[in-house]
């Protein structure tokens, strides 16, 4: 083996992304020291400085870079809605849409028995004392609309009702731009049940 | 092999590599099976909204090695809309299947037991008697079942008697005045879960003790994590309630 040792943990380390084997770390790895140096440095001191800084928001569980995130410090967001989400890929996708003002809780996950993934791994004792202390009006449930994020929608909404607060769920039906001849079964009866006036 | 549109129900499902499953589904034919399906994380797999619990599905997979690729998933008929507890329920049976079927094993008539179980979870008010009856009928599909009726000495069961129970001896009788530490069965209860017919609120949680012994055995007492956690939500709950009362 002609590879130094230092290029071996390059190789093994890049493999922690996601979608990356051993072929494509060391395609990765090859690129980064010979072709790209300059790259590869901003690469490395974007990590450490990443690491470094950001960490999770103490009211929401999303990343942040502060103690509390940039949506939960602002003063333009309505903090009487909560939005529960899954994961901080949903929040930013609602973000990017613009739809919602109100400030997020992010579950980092779903109830899921088989799992051992219960109340304590979601968190819900830090979104139970949020509920508690802070004065909520409305708490939307934008899990997935799986049967784990039902699961988990529902727990949480026997959770929210026990304090008198009011809980929403995120409406269902068919995507923009989408034809209800490919539609699922599913996604058209929930289109149907929630239907409105025109 | 190829099976095309096997009658099947998802299990469980984990995320494999970026984009994929694993999952577990109990077939119509051939039992439980380990199978990838790839690539069913991304936003226009066709496999992603039948691959959901508790839905009746119709799979296509090939079956090579250990684990089996879907090619083809669709949903066959509405799923059962299980709620709140009615959905542990369905969870605890999931569990079951998943950590004592062997792969590879067929169990057409569980399969059947399955499904029926998961209508009345969906529908019936009382969850306690489907669920002994799916266990009871798991326990003899899968090779340990029970002998409710007869005693350890080949008499037939006396409903008015007091009786132990393990899998290994059976019921035996015990006299009159007896004490022992361990949890003692009426006969009434063992001839109701033998005939399936639970008369009473009595006979139905003693056959709930009794079932859930004989399978925490065959568990090699490793606990269930879906009723650990259901026992976990409760508790969150009604110390909510108390607190907020």
């Amino acid at each position: 083996m002609l590879e130094t040792i230092a290029l071996e943990r390059l190789k093994k380390a890049l493999c922690a992304l996601p979608g990356v084997g051993p072929k494509t770390a060391q395609r990765m790895a090859f690129h980064l020291v010979g072709r790209d140096r300059g790259g590869a440095r901003t690469l490395s001191e974007a990590i450490t400085g990443a690491l470094q800084s950001i960490r999770r928001c103490r009211r929401c569980n999303n990343f942040s870079e502060t103690e509390l995130c940039p949506v939960c410090s602002s003063p333009k967001r309505n903090a009487a809605q909560l939005c529960v989400v899954e994961t901080q890929a949903d929040l930013e996708s609602i973000e990017t849409s613009k739809a919602f003002s109100g400030t997020y809780f992010v579950l980092m996950g779903h109830l899921s028995p088989l799992d051992g993934i219960g109340p304590e791994e979601l968190g819900l004792d830090r979104l139970q004392r949020l509920l508690d202390e802070e004065n909520i009006e409305e708490v939307v449930m934008a899990t997935n609309p799986t049967v784990e994020g039902d699961a988990t929608a529902d727990f949480i909404a026997q959770l929210v009702k026990q304090r008198g607060i009011r809980v929403t769920q995120l409406a269902r039906g068919v995507p923009v731009g989408g034809e209800l001849e490919y539609v699922d079964r599913n996604t058209l009866a929930g289109a149907f049940q929630g239907r409105k006036d025109l | 092999m190829r099976i095309e549109r096997q009658p099947a129900y998802l299990l469980h499902k984990r995320q494999y590599r970026e984009s994929s499953l694993i999952i577990e589904v109990f077939t119509a034919e051939y039992g439980r099976l380990s199978l990838i399906a790839k690539g069913a994380r991304r936003p226009k797999s066709p496999f992603k909204a039948a691959l959901q619990l508790f839905t009746p599905m119709l799979i296509n997979y090939s079956d090579r090695n250990e684990l089996g690729t879907l090619t083809a998933a669709e949903q066959a008929a509405d799923r059962y809309p299980l709620r709140a507890d009615r959905l542990y329920c369905g969870y605890y049976l999931n569990e079951l299947l998943v950590r004592l079927l062997h792969r590879h094993d067929a169990h057409e008539q569980l399969f059947r037991y399955y499904s029926q179980t998961l209508k009345q979870l969906a529908r019936d008010t009382r969850s306690d008697k489907a669920l002994r009856l799916f266990e009871k009928a798991f326990l003899s599909e899968t090779g340990y079942g029970l002998t409710l009726h007869l005693d350890s000495s080949g008499q037939p069961v006396q409903a008015d008697q007091n009786y132990l129970f393990s899998p290994e001896y059976g019921a035996q009788r015990l006299d009159a005045g007896h004490v022992n530490s361990q949890m003692v069965y009426s006969g009434k209860t063992l001839l109701a879960l033998h005939k399936g017919e639970f008369p009473d609120g009595d006979t139905l949680k003693q056959s709930k003790f009794l079932l859930r012994s004989v399978i925490e055995q065959r568990l090699e007492h490793r606990p269930l994590k879906s009723r650990e956690l259901f026992i976990k939500m409760r508790r969150t709950l009604t110390r909510e309630t108390d607190e907020h009362e």
